[in-house]
């Protein structure tokens, strides 16, 4: 259960928190899934998540998580300080041994399972303040948070913004604190392992700093590098000779224009020239009137040159299509409403000689008009106006 | 109409700016124009350009082809001129005429020489005989302006910036209604 971009979340500070979002929700979509899944998991079972909740407020007193989870809290608190009370001593030997069982299948599979354990563990470190319990429990206690400390450090920068980082935070609390019930009656070796696995998505995140930044999103194949900064492709919005625009992601989850020249076969002149291009471009930035770039490498090894650019909406040269097919069609409609009206004016004008004569041209038109045109001309005359119509055919035909 | 004024002030104000630079685009087409919310924005500095001079099978086929309707007669005269000839010079002239380009194909939907062939076209930009036509219901102002950066010869070209009531962003009447 690797869910590494909700952790690089907390640790990319960017500006645009829409963006942010939905990247992480493209980016891990599995991760995403399994969080809704747990979510609702935890809804299905009712006051004991918030139970959780309610001890990891209380173990470390996090002034925003106690706020929000309050109002969850007032429920279950009372049915859990209630079950606390009488339970603490009489079960907590029973949800240990089960603990130890699920921990098994914790490690292996599902982290929601972990969540449904929340009550039992509650049971356990509620009795810690207490401090009735036995040493060897509360120098667990001490690993703990020793633990909580070291992940916060990522964590804690990242927490007061985002609503989805205390649930992660949370989650992550409780999965330890499974963790550390198991561990009594598991070897301390298997803790190490089982923390780790706990812990898996911010050891991924702090591992994989800047080059697999986007891991999770692309193959190395789809990632470009301009002085070290990693670009992710997204797609190809323009090419033109030897040279792709894409589409591209930096690390701050901004989009930009990537523009790729590849070199070969080129001469140094023509190489040169697009040395020059790019000291132009860099000579004239900060004018509105100019594109901005931001970042550029002449890579001479794979013979590449990529130039970051801003990215823009639109070029003049599509505006300008878009506007001739845009008259075009106008045109089309126009002359289709002037035969309509055309027709209907026919229509109108009473059934004579003339009448036919008018009407004559009318076939060879319906062949060659759009369907527009020709609905209009079976529907606009009445019935009436037909037969003079067909009449009028057979004579010339004639 | 307002939408052509509005792009034609700022892709003048753009390539003024790397005038003003020291700098002559050579290859001034709307596709190196770009919209970057709402603004028009100048991309490309002649990179396609030394692809094109570049790739010499693709010269007579689609590059060329297209960019060949913004070409000034002097960038033809140029580049097509034998070794006797001596050459001219691209100046700032030469992006006026492409600008004037632009702003036709703008107001009239295609470019000036746009339904001429190769041959023909080449012809058409350099010679002063051929005459450029507007369609009807085109704004005068507008004519005004695009024959005037249409002009064959580069030095009756006006400037984008002129100091003498000739400049075409800042004086002239396409842009400012009052000047007539």
């Amino acid at each position: 259960m690797k869910n590494p971009p909700s952790e690089e979340m907390p640790t990319i500070k960017t500006p645009s928190v829409s963006l942010n979002t939905s990247l992480t929700g493209g980016a891990s979509q599995m991760s995403a899934r399994s969080r809704r899944r747990m979510s609702i998991r935890r809804r299905l079972a009712g006051g004991s998540p918030s139970k959780g909740l309610g001890s990891v407020g209380e173990a470390n007193p996090t002034p925003t998580l106690t706020t929000r989870i309050r109002p969850a809290l007032i429920g279950a608190t009372n049915i859990g300080g209630a079950g606390r009370v009488g339970e603490s001593e009489s079960l907590s030997p029973t949800p240990v041994a089960g603990a130890s069982k699920s921990s098994v299948s914790i490690k292996k599979s599902d982290l929601a399972y972990m969540l449904t354990w929340d009550p039992s563990k509650k049971k356990a470190p509620a009795p810690v303040p207490a401090v009735t319990k036995g040493g060897p429990q509360l120098t667990k206690v001490e690993e703990n948070d020793e633990d909580d400390e070291d992940d916060s450090g990522g964590n804690a920068a990242a927490l007061p913004p985002t609503p989805p980082v205390p649930r992660r935070r949370r989650k992550e609390e409780l999965a330890k604190k499974c963790l550390k019930e198991v561990a009594p009656s598991v070897a301390p070796s298997e803790i190490v392992k089982s923390s780790s696995i706990g812990s898996d998505g911010s050891g991924t995140s702090t591992t994989s700093d800047d080059t697999s930044a986007f891991l999770p999103l692309t193959l190395p194949a789809n990632l470009f590098h301009i002085n070290g900064n990693p670009y992710a492709k997204l797609d190809v919005i323009g090419r033109g000779g030897s040279c792709k625009v894409y589409r591209a992601l930096t690390k701050e989850l901004g989009v930009v224009a990537l523009k790729r020249v590849k070199l070969d076969g080129m001469d140094k002149k023509s190489i040169d020239g697009y040395a020059n291009e790019i000291a132009l471009l860099k000579s004239l930035q900060g004018n509105p009137a100019i594109i901005e770039m931001y970042d550029s490498e002449v890579d001479l090894e794979k013979k590449t040159i990529l130039i970051a650019m801003q990215i823009g909406d639109v070029d003049l040269n599509d505006v300008l299509k878009q506007q001739k097919e845009a008259s075009r069609d106008e045109l089309h409609t126009v002359s289709g409403v002037r035969a309509k009206r055309a027709r209907a004016k026919r229509a109108h004008a009473s059934p004579t000689a003339s009448d036919q004569r008018v009407l004559v041209p009318n076939p060879p038109i319906t062949k060659r008009c759009s369907a527009l045109v020709k609905t209009s001309v079976l529907q606009a005359p009445p019935p009436s106006l037909r037969p003079p119509c067909s009449h009028s055919v057979l004579p010339r035909a004639g | 109409m307002n939408f052509v004024r509005l792009t034609w002030q700022q892709m003048l104000g753009a390539v003024h700016f790397i005038h003003e630079a020291k700098i002559i685009h050579g290859d001034l087409k709307p596709a190196n124009f770009l919209f970057v919310k709402g603004a028009l924005k100048l991309i490309d500095f002649g990179i396609a350009k030394s692809i094109e001079s570049d790739d010499t099978t693709n010269i007579y086929r689609e590059s060329q082809v297209g960019t060949l309707n913004y070409m000034s007669p002097e960038a033809i005269l140029d580049s097509g001129s034998g070794a006797g000839v001596p050459k001219m010079r691209l100046g700032r002239a030469s992006d006026v005429w492409s600008l004037g380009c632009i702003l036709y194909q703008m107001c009239c939907g295609s470019t000036p020489f746009a339904k001429l062939h190769m041959v023909q076209k080449l012809q058409a930009i350099v010679n002063p005989e051929h005459e450029i036509k507007f369609p009807a219901d085109i704004d005068a102002a507008a004519i005004d302006a695009i024959q005037l950066c249409l002009r064959r010869s580069a030095r009756e070209r006006p400037p984008i910036i002129g100091k003498e009531g000739d400049g075409l962003l800042n004086d002239h009447w396409f842009l400012h209604a009052d000047k007539t």
